[in-house]
């Protein structure tokens, strides 16, 4: 495959912002071009929320639940893991 | 701590990414779709992925719906970190004795400085009406998914409405462009564009959003002679060293200039009623650049009148907008 030659200029980087990347470029070496490609590359062939959610929603509304059912059964779960939580602090 | 103004900031707490993560359609998973575009800035701790994370592998969810794996939850759970700012030190600020689950979401709002913490959770919604939690921390507003939802809409519409005051205000041709750049709380930038692309006019200003009126302050700063910069230049430093300590220490007016000080700029201050008159005649624009950098900063300046135990001052106080983001 031919190598990419496309350039893109990024306007709007504050200076605080560009700290943080020298910075993270600099734990974890490389320059701030491969940085910048890694994280794109990374980002676009990562599914995205929604896709990553489909087949969830997707149980969700087969299993008939009404939204009061379903709000009743998060509750229910989040009261179970903070009492066991808690027990396990004391 | 928060650093865009260019959109909300916001904590959701648990029981709306639960939600939201359920259901396509529905306010919450609205709320969800807005930080997956980018729309909104979240902020995230580690405690509350945890806490997410235990909710959503607990068995009696995973019988209802088998795909709520450990490894399809982290999954989940990489992709929303990859659209939040995590915010890694959460200091206990508040302590909340009427649901204590509800802790970690207010903490990491006041830690990371977030306009909003969304919730249906009426013990969350009701420190709306706590005096005192809203006197602790005025600039966190605790709203449903269907007012946030709201609020972002009129967010969304600030920039316009900005753009529509300046073309009047300015009698601007149709054909000229005005790119808006929201810089702070209440605070704005916008580059008046000509048809073919040239700068005209870089405006800075501020605004405020109250119920139906909005009201829009353009900041123009005037132009100072070789004389006038020299002593804006001293006395922006002396006032910025001010106003980082005062903000530093938490003080709502900071003392900027007393009789006495700047006499470069000042005439006695005791003598006038009012900031402007107080200001030498020649350094009026110097003044007025001042007092731009004060509202940029989201103060204003005020003047306290001389009395038998203060002399005559000059101080910023915090300006407070009803809208907030």
């Amino acid at each position: 495959m031919a190598t990419s030659t496309h350039t893109i200029e990024v306007t709007g980087i504050s200076e605080e912002t560009l700290h943080l990347l020298d910075e993270r470029i600099r734990q974890q070496g490389g320059d701030r071009s491969e940085y910048i490609r890694h994280l794109l590359n990374k980002d676009l062939h990562s599914p995205t929320l929604s896709e990553l959610l489909a087949p969830l929603r997707q149980q969700v509304a087969e299993s008939g639940m009404s939204e009061e059912e379903l709000d009743q059964l998060f509750l229910e779960a989040r009261e179970e893991a903070y009492q066991e939580r808690q027990g396990k602090q004391r | 701590m928060r650093s865009d103004y260019t959109r909300l900031s916001v904590v959701f707490d648990c029981m709306v990414f639960l939600q939201g993560v359920s259901q396509v359609t529905g306010p919450a998973a609205a709320c969800l779709k807005l930080v997956e575009d980018n729309q909104v800035e979240l902020f995230l701790s580690a405690r509350i992925l945890t806490e997410v994370q235990d909710v959503l592998t607990r068995p009696k969810l995973q019988r209802k719906f088998p795909i709520l794996t450990q490894a399809y939850v982290d999954t989940f759970l990489q992709a929303l970190i990859r659209k939040a700012t995590i915010i890694p030190d959460v200091p206990q600020q508040f302590a909340y004795e009427r649901d204590p689950k509800d802790e970690p979401y207010i903490n990491l709002a006041i830690a990371s400085g977030a306009s909003y913490l969304v919730s249906r959770d009426n013990d969350l919604l009701d420190l709306m009406y706590d005096a005192n939690f809203c006197i602790q921390f005025p600039k966190l507003t605790i709203l449903d998914p269907v007012a946030f939802l709201r609020t972002y809409r009129e967010y969304q519409a600030i920039p316009n409405e900005i753009a529509g005051y300046l073309r009047l205000f300015y009698n601007l041709p149709v054909d000229c462009r005005i790119d808006i750049t929201l810089t702070g709380e209440g605070m704005f930038q916008a580059m008046l564009v000509n048809a073919e692309g040239s700068i005209a006019k870089a405006v800075d200003g501020s605004f405020k959003k109250s119920g139906d009126r909005f009201i829009l302050a353009p900041l123009e700063q005037p132009e100072l002679n070789l004389e006038q910069l020299k002593v804006y230049d001293a006395i922006l430093r002396d006032f910025t060293d001010k106003l980082r300590a005062g903000a530093e220490n938490g003080h709502a007016r900071i003392l900027l200039a007393q009789e006495g000080d700047h006499l470069e700029l000042f005439d006695v201050l005791g003598d006038h009623p009012n900031i402007a008159g107080s200001v030498k005649a020649e350094m009026i624009a110097v003044w007025h650049s001042l007092d731009n950098m004060l509202r940029m900063h989201g103060y204003r300046a005020i003047k306290r009148l001389p009395s038998e135990t203060n002399p005559a001052a000059i101080l910023a106080e915090k300006h407070t907008s009803s809208f907030q983001f």
